[in-house]
């Protein structure tokens, strides 16, 4: 494998600076320059520029400038979910390979967008996802082993025991709803930020994604057409800006593989750790099952904060192997475990979710 | 005391031998099972005196000896077999589900109230002791507005049956879990299935919703359930990937099963029990049977249809 670097621009860093953060672990990757677009927001600024300020490098107000003056090979996108696929279509029409904060987009077009920029321009793209957490790994290897034979069923549970702002039904009368954008803002302090920027998203369309790839890594099929249930059960933010919370979505694959994904944000008290995360498989000769979250470790003593997680996870190599799986692909000329494809499809499995919920009916996915 | 004919199940005859000294007001009396071989042995699990092929002979010989029926198989002449008890003044538990269709559930809870006589219907996982601590943590506030309940079920059966059998059989008692746990009927139903495997997705008035898995066709051996009850203000996990231990004997550890045991049959069976002495309705009454099947074909349209279904004047139509 080669040893070369990879100089990288942070183009916006409003959410998860995990990702970046991440990257710039890789020994493969370097990061120069954090970049937005001067038009932006103060708050957009505040956060970049600290960010950049931590890493020690420069801040630029200007994306075509930094991508031209730092000499980069590699954009890492994330900010506001809505502009997540517009700068990865200059980064990709710049030449630059891409890592993408999820989710890819809430609107199929842009996903398109990103999918016609990154084959035109030959680059790679890599939607960050949880493909590479242990336990995934190792149902992917038990499934390729041929242990529980032909997959014909897939489930998987996804429930982030996370806030987001005040409960359900607690609005007093005379107040204002809920204004989406502030409330992701002041939870970025909690990492329950997910779904900043101006247009309200659901659960399905901020968390869907790490689902959703779980299950097109273990399957390899796409998803024909989903009949979902959908509701506001927890957040009164969530209930203000008329987008789920909880959702339950019956999958139809091709192949005649059949799947659920559960999937919702339910409160910190509705879990001791994280969440619910478990993936079950049924297969020809027999069955899996995997708690998402092993290995762990459980920590307890007295006078423990009830915000403290009980049990940590360990050994988990997800953020050093996505960068090494770009890394590859880019040495390679091969592909990323979650390409700009992929990430389109997940995206319109997530629309026609969106859609069944409303209407009551099955849905085709585009 | 209750005097019990046991007419079928054999399977869970074991089951139920302890019910005399957990139950003091019961005793079973007679067994029913057109294997002689295998009326006596159950006999000798439960201390019964008679064994006999059919319930006719048992009422024609020593009506006397029982005033009350528990039904376990006898798919095929089930029905049959209640209104017969019935007519009789026998009263009746039935093992899930009540009947073969919402017709026949009908017809059979028609028979049993113009009998007089006590009809229970055995869907056995509202007694089991994790669903009964969900439920109390739900019924206490705790887990405040039920919002989802995630289920699967998984067994190996040597006939693998089509997902129109599971979802009138298997499904059956899952479906009333769910009602119990919603307190209601589901306004939306859809359902989609292949050799050996249903699931049932259910949505709920105040936008709570269902969503079970049967799979029948897993290898002989250990099945696997697990349910999750999610609430706006909190939840609660039954699951036996949680509930195994480790046996290390060679080779890969194998996860084995701690289980819950026979409390499932005892509780429904006392519940049975106290209903009829105290001269009430029991806990799972006829029409939550019928509630249970009719539910169970929306799915099964829902199944051939490829469609949902939506509940509109109290019977479900395609949506």
């Amino acid at each position: 494998m080669s040893s070369s670097k990879f100089r990288f621009v942070v183009l916006s860093v409003v959410k998860h600076d995990y990702v970046p953060l991440s990257v710039a672990a890789h020994p493969r990757f370097e990061p120069v320059v954090v970049a937005d677009d001067p038009d932006q927001p103060e708050w957009v600024h505040g956060r970049n520029e600290e960010f950049a300020r931590r890493l020690g490098i420069p801040y630029v107000c200007d994306v075509e400038r930094a991508i031209a003056d730092f000499d980069v090979q590699v954009a890492v996108v994330s900010s506001q979910a809505e502009r997540h696929c517009g700068l990865s279509v200059r980064a990709a029409d710049a030449g630059l390979h891409i890592v993408q904060d999820k989710p890819m987009s809430t609107l199929i077009s842009e996903c398109d967008r990103v999918v016609e920029a990154v084959d035109r321009n030959h680059v790679k793209f890599l939607l960050w996802n949880r493909n590479f957490l242990p336990a995934m790994v190792q149902a992917r290897e038990t499934v390729k082993s041929g242990a529980i034979g032909q997959l014909q069923v897939i489930h998987v549970d996804f429930y982030f025991a996370k806030d987001a702002g005040p409960l359900k039904g607690t609005r007093k009368a005379g107040d204002p709803p809920i204004d989406w954008e502030k409330q992701q803002k002041e939870a970025h302090a909690t990492g329950a930020d997910g779904g900043v920027g101006q247009g309200p998203m659901g659960e399905l369309q901020v968390e869907g994604i790490y689902p959703l790839a779980y299950i097109q890594m273990l399957t390899g099929s796409a998803v024909q057409r989903v009949f979902a249930r959908t509701t506001s059960h927890f957040h009164q933010a969530h209930i203000d800006n008329g987008v789920e919370d909880l959702a339950t979505v019956t999958l139809e694959m091709d192949r005649d593989i059949i799947g659920t994904l559960c999937i919702g944000r339910i409160g910190a008290a509705s879990h001791p750790d994280t969440g619910e995360i478990k993936v079950h498989l049924l297969g020809s000769k027999g069955a899996l099952v995997i708690s998402e979250a092993r290995p762990e470790i459980g920590i307890y003593y007295r006078g423990q904060p009830a915000t403290e997680y009980r049990h940590q996870r360990v050994a988990d190599d997800n953020n050093f192997l996505l960068p090494e799986n770009l890394a590859c692909a880019i040495d390679n000329d091969g592909d990323t475990i979650l390409n700009a494809r992929v990430g389109r499809a997940i995206c319109a499995t997530v629309q026609a979710a969106v859609e069944s919920g409303r209407c009551g009916k099955p849905v085709e996915v585009r | 005391m209750t005097k019990l004919a046991l007419i079928g199940g054999v399977e869970v005859a074991a089951s139920y031998a302890t019910a005399p000294a957990r139950i003091p007001q019961v005793e079973f009396t007679a067994i029913v099972d057109r294997d002689p071989a295998t009326a006596r042995r159950t006999a000798g699990f439960l201390g019964a005196v008679t064994t006999v092929e059919s319930l006719d002979s048992l009422l024609d010989r020593n009506s006397p000896a029982f005033n009350a029926v528990v039904i376990h198989g006898a798919d095929e002449a089930r029905v049959a077999m209640i209104e017969r008890a019935a007519k009789a003044g026998k009263h009746v538990l039935v093992a899930s589900p009540l009947a073969e269709s919402v017709e026949a559930a009908e017809r059979v809870i028609k028979t049993c109230r113009s009998s007089g006589v006590t009809l229970m219907v055995g869907h056995s996982q509202r007694f089991m002791p994790s669903h009964k601590a969900v439920k109390r943590a739900l019924d206490s506030g705790k887990l405040g507005e039920p919002g989802l309940l995630r289920t699967h079920c998984w067994a190996g059966l040597a006939d693998e049956p089509d997902a129109t059998a599971i979802a009138m059989r298997q499904a059956v008692d899952g479906i009333d879990l769910a009602h119990w746990m919603f307190s209601g009927l589901p306004n939306r139903v859809y359902a989609v299935g292949r050799p050996g495997y249903a699931q049932v997705h259910l949505g709920f008035p105040n936008g709570g919703m269902a969503l079970m898995d049967y799979a029948m066709s897993l290898p002989e051996g250990d099945g696997y359930s697990s349910l999750s009850m999610i609430g706006s203000t909190g939840a609660a996990y039954a699951d036996d990937h949680h509930n195994r231990n480790l046996l290390l004997s060679g080779g890969i550890a194998r996860a084995i099963d701690v289980g819950e045991g026979p409390f499932h049959l005892i509780a429904q069976l006392a519940e049975f029990v106290s209903a009829i002495e105290e001269g009430r309705e029991p806990e799972i009454t006829g029409d939550d049977g019928k509630a249970a099947l009719q539910v169970a074909e929306a799915a099964v349209a829902s199944l051939a249809s490829q469609r949902a279904l939506r509940l509109a004047g109290g019977s479900y139509e395609l949506v």
